[in-house]
């Protein structure tokens, strides 16, 4: 494949996965109402907000620089260029031949970097709260996410996604407990990292509790539209690796009409069923004081190195 | 005749220094003219010397050469550059030119302009002693150019010597670095019983000491002795407390070249000069590599100097090329020389990518630092708006030291990362799998620790409403000081996108080692890195064009979207918006702190004046614990002045006394040697 092919592939899917990110937050937000006997908000509000966002009139702070403008837009970049080396419904990334497992960490860590400082820029007070607990957190998680990863990446003989996804998807379905236990460590992660419920609430804007929200705080209009899209994508992203990786089924290894239909069912399925798993975690728990966070953190990480020790020692 | 031109450059760039030292002295008296005469002469000798690298490089072409003979006792003091001698040879002439230009501008302000003569020629002095070091093709003149280097950099951190800061830190680095030669002195005359000569070639051929307790031995003075001046944990504290005394070019220059001087003689004496290296070698600077990487980082975070911060970052990046160079001995122990190579080269790529990445910042730091006139970022803020260009490079140094891509710092750390795991992957040894992916952990919390510290930095320093008068009424630095950090940054991004470059030359110096074969097809062609076996590539470019595809998207969504950007004051939460509601460095580094309180051991003490409720005045004050100086050092420090005290019988400072002791001490020779026959 060339070049100019695969570009225009890792374009579509990024379009693709933009387009459909809104709608599994919109899932996840119906799924938790259903839990509560609630009726919740409708299944496109995600869009129905996006929309409205960018139609408002951006406010931005007097005291602000160009960082401020940068910080939305290179995070939405990163998301956007991390979708390119990731496996969706076809057993390989469109850009894999641009890197594996360690530039995708690489890509976010750059949009969290820009968008954490652009946060101190207005001098409120928030954003540097929001931007400094966000540091702090993803700090904890970035190696049991590269551990987690590893123990995967090393099973299969790559770090690179494309390949370690063909030979994983050849192994089938495996229930090693060194499986089980990385599934279980980077599902912490994608906690973490979507700012879900324990670790973070998307939910409430409390100053005392908030992270991610508190560093976005001073967006508005277009600027947020585009840091909601981000973060929503950031999170399909991290789903997507998650059951690609440890339910490697289904996924089409040519490109014919039918398998790819399969295909595709199957990725939704397997995402509704991981939304399912968040859901759950996130309406049977209350969220944790800051600094229990840590000890979450590390129990990902003693789980991925069991599972790397379960594997190879 | 290019093989006399390659023979002559490096004494005729040794010889510029010399005149132009000598010259600058002449104009002693006006401090302008000799510190110009000094630093051209300086950029001008590294011009020739970065030329003699980039020949050597090329060619693999050494030359070598007599510098100096002593006819009575037959001495002479040599030079041979080496692939090796040339990489490090590289990286001292790409950071000595930019720092040379720079520093005509920066010396000329502030308050020791009027000695910026002498730093000048001290400045020269330290480029030349450094570049003595890399290239000494034997024990005299490599410990020569290596005392000449410490006292040129003791008198460099003493620049400021009115206030006491500096001359304390003068005197540990003085100190502990004699401590360091004494290490690296017993640790020559030990290889040198078992070998007729100085030279190198004959003493670190390492054919002389079989594997055994003496040969460790050897290797432990070598590594104490090296890792004192590379700023290894925990030989470190002389390192936080020089690098933010001297003046910021000069920092930059140890904090990018000097400190390389430690990790240049790691190389050269204790991973390839004494032989195979045993596993618990590689394991022991592995560890050490850790520790430092991780304390670094650690340590850095909870500073507010910024120049102090930049200084435990060297640590922390010293961690990280340690963390390669223990890798590699690992796999050179095992005979495994593609790993071996993986793991060097990472670490001789990292070499050169601090040492670009910190210069910048320090080049930066120092810039602000005069504009403002302190070094505490918590009367910065707001300097990105008067300063925007030294905001754009420290933003871009500050993305590559935290390892992000698309840029230089990313592209060695991924080669590291490469290293660890393909090392688990083809290893058998339980330690070796045990350790490595252990190690790859920790890089990965480092390097998200570090991102966390240049959020910090840059953001407390550039961004938001100044904290001060000062940082109010900054200004930009002028074009002289910022050119050589705009090539700096260029540096960055161009060895970010294009690692092959860097990583080729690096291949046949790796290959020069003795044990390490390169991986044929690690680099192919300027964009791609791919270790062994598919294991992984790595195309920048490609990364970069995806990243501009997005950054398109999302100007484009919001430009689509089409409304006029109102500005409005930010809400300051019900009162007045201004530096002191703003977010602090210390609050920002609180939840690191509180989260690693087991490292730190904070204290804090808060006092309040007036009544219980409604106090007039809060005074809060936290320190960290510095475990290192108060339980290592402290002691040790205690021992020694006790010790002296105790020796101060027999200096009564009484002249007879003395006599009496030297004839005492003749006389025991002499019925020594009697005795011995």
């Amino acid at each position: 494949m060339n070049l100019v092919d695969s570009f225009g592939l890792g374009l579509l899917q990024a379009a693709v996965l933009l387009a459909l990110a809104p709608l599994l937050r919109g899932t996840i937000k119906k799924l938790k109402a259903a839990f509560q006997n609630r009726q919740g908000p409708p299944l496109l509000q995600g869009y129905y907000d996006l929309a409205k966002l960018l139609g408002k009139e951006p406010v931005r702070s007097d005291v602000s620089s160009w960082v401020f403008v940068a910080g939305p837009r290179v995070y939405f970049a990163t998301a956007v260029a991390a979708t390119t080396l990731v496996p969706v419904i076809v057993a390989g990334a469109p850009l894999e031949e641009a890197g594996g497992i360690l530039v995708l960490v690489g890509l976010l860590a750059l949009g969290r970097f820009f968008l954490a400082a652009a946060a101190l820029d207005t001098g409120s007070p928030f954003g540097g709260m929001g931007s400094s607990r966000e540091m702090a957190v993803s700090a904890l998680a970035e190696p049991a996410l590269m551990l987690g990863l590893f123990t995967v990446a090393l099973w299969g003989g790559s770090l690179n996604l494309g390949d370690l996804v063909r030979t994983t998807a050849a192994r089938g379905l495996s229930a090693h407990p060194s499986d089980l236990l990385a599934a279980a460590a980077l599902f912490i992660v994608l906690i973490a990292e979507a700012g879900r419920v324990p670790v973070d609430n998307p939910a409430t804007h409390l100053e005392l509790t908030m992270i991610h929200e508190a560093m976005v705080l001073e967006y508005s209009g277009a600027d947020l539209a585009l840091v909601e899209w981000a973060s929503a994508l950031k999170e399909l992203l991290f789903m997507t690796v998650l059951v690609n990786l440890f339910l490697p089924l289904g996924l089409a290894t040519g490109v014919g009409a039918a398998a790819l239909a399969i295909a595709t069912g199957l990725y939704l399925a397997k995402l509704f069923l991981l939304s399912v798993g968040v859901t759950l975690v996130e309406v049977t728990n209350a969220k944790l004081r800051l600094f229990r966070v840590p000890e979450l953190m590390s129990a990902s990480l003693g789980l991925a190195f069991l599972a790397l020790a379960l594997r190879f020692l | 005749m290019p093989d006399s031109w390659l023979g002559w450059a490096l004494p005729a760039a040794l010889a510029i220094r010399l005149g132009s030292a000598a010259v600058a002295l002449a104009f002693a008296r006006r401090a302008g003219v000799g510190r110009d005469i000094a630093l051209a002469g300086s950029a001008l000798a590294s011009l020739v010397t970065g030329g003699l690298a980039a020949s050597v490089l090329a060619t693999g072409q050494g030359p070598s050469g007599t510098l100096l003979r002593h006819a009575a006792s037959g001495l002479a003091v040599g030079f041979s550059v080496d692939r090796l001698s040339a990489w490090f040879l590289l990286v001292l002439a790409v950071l000595a030119i930019p720092v040379a230009v720079y520093s005509r501008a920066y010396l000329g302000h502030g308050a020791s302009a009027g000695r910026s003569g002498f730093v000048g020629v001290g400045l020269c002095a330290l480029v030349g002693a450094v570049e003595l070091v890399f290239v000494a093709d034997g024990v005299i003149g490599f410990l020569f150019a290596w005392e000449l280097m410490t006292l040129v950099t003791t008198a460099l951190v003493a620049t400021e010597h009115e206030r006491p800061q500096p001359r304390r830190a003068a005197l540990l680095y003085l100190g502990l670095s004699h401590l360091a030669t004494g290490c690296l002195i017993a640790g020559f005359l030990l290889l040198a019983r078992r070998s007729a000569s100085l030279a190198f070639a004959q003493l670190l051929a390492g054919d002389l000491l079989p594997p055994g307790p003496e040969r460790s031995g050897v290797f432990l003075l070598f590594l104490a002795g090296f890792g004192v001046k590379a700023g290894m944990i925990p030989l470190h504290v002389w390192l936080p407390e020089a690098h933010p005394a001297a003046p910021t070019a000069v920092s930059a220059l140890m904090s990018a070249v000097l400190i390389k001087t430690g990790i240049y003689g790691l190389y050269r004496v204790c991973a390839f000069g004494l032989g195979v290296p045993s596993l618990s070698w590689g394991v022991l600077i592995l560890l050490c590599g850790a520790a430092s990487a991780i304390l670094g980082v650690l340590y850095a975070l909870m500073q507010h100097d910024i120049k102090r911060l930049l200084a435990y970052h060297s640590i922390e990046n010293v961690g990280i090329i340690l963390l390669g160079l223990g890798a590699g001995m690992m796999a050179l122990s095992a005979g495994r020389g593609e790993l071996a190579a993986l793991g060097i080269a990472a670490s001789l790529f990292h070499v050169l990518n601090h040492a670009l990445f910190k210069g910048l910042l320090f080049l930066g730091a120092g810039g602000v630092v005069m504009a403002t006139g302190t070094r505490n970022i918590e009367h910065m803020g707001g300097l990105i708006r008067a300063m925007p260009w030294t905001a754009l490079f420290f933003l871009v140094g500050a993305a590559s030291i935290s390892a992000l891509p698309p840029l230089n710092g990313f592209a060695s750390e991924w080669l590291l990362f490469q290293a660890f795991l393909y090392g688990f992957q083809v290893s058998q040894e339980a330690l070796v799998r045990f350790l490595f992916p252990v190690a790859g952990a920790l890089l990965a919390l480092t390097s998200a620790l570090a991102a966390a510290c240049f959020v910090k930095a840059f953001g407390i320093t550039f961004l938001a409403l100044p904290r001060s008068e000062a940082a109010r009424a900054a200004h930009e630095s002028p074009w002289s000081m910022l050119a050589p950090q705009a090539a700096l940054a260029a540096a960055c991004v161009a060895l970010g996108l294009a690692p092959g470059l860097a990583l080729r030359v690096l291949g046949p110096v790796t290959g020069s080692l003795p044990g390490v074969t390169p991986p044929p097809g690690l680099v192919l062609g300027a964009f791609v890195i791919a270790p062994p076996e598919h294991f992984d590539h790595l195309v920048p470019p490609l990364v970069a064009l995806a990243l501009l595809v997005g950054l398109a998207a999302a100007f484009a969504l919001a430009r689509v979207a089409g409304r006029a950007v109102r500005l409005a004051p930010t809400w300051g939460c019900g009162g007045e918006l201004d530096a002191r509601t703003e977010y602090t460095a210390t609050a920002f580094s609180k939840p690191l702190m509180l989260i690693f309180a087991a490292v730190y051991r904070p204290t804090r003490k808060v006092e309040t004046v007036g009544e219980a409720h409604f106090p007039t005045e809060v005074k809060y004050e936290a320190e960290i614990e510095p475990t290192f100086e108060r339980y290592l050092y402290a002691p040790l420090a205690r021992a020694v002045m006790n010790a002296a005290s105790r020796m101060k019988v027999i200096q009564a400072g009484s002249l007879h006394a003395y006599l009496a002791y030297v004839i005492a001490l003749v006389l025991g020779l002499v019925l020594l040697l009697w005795w011995r026959g």
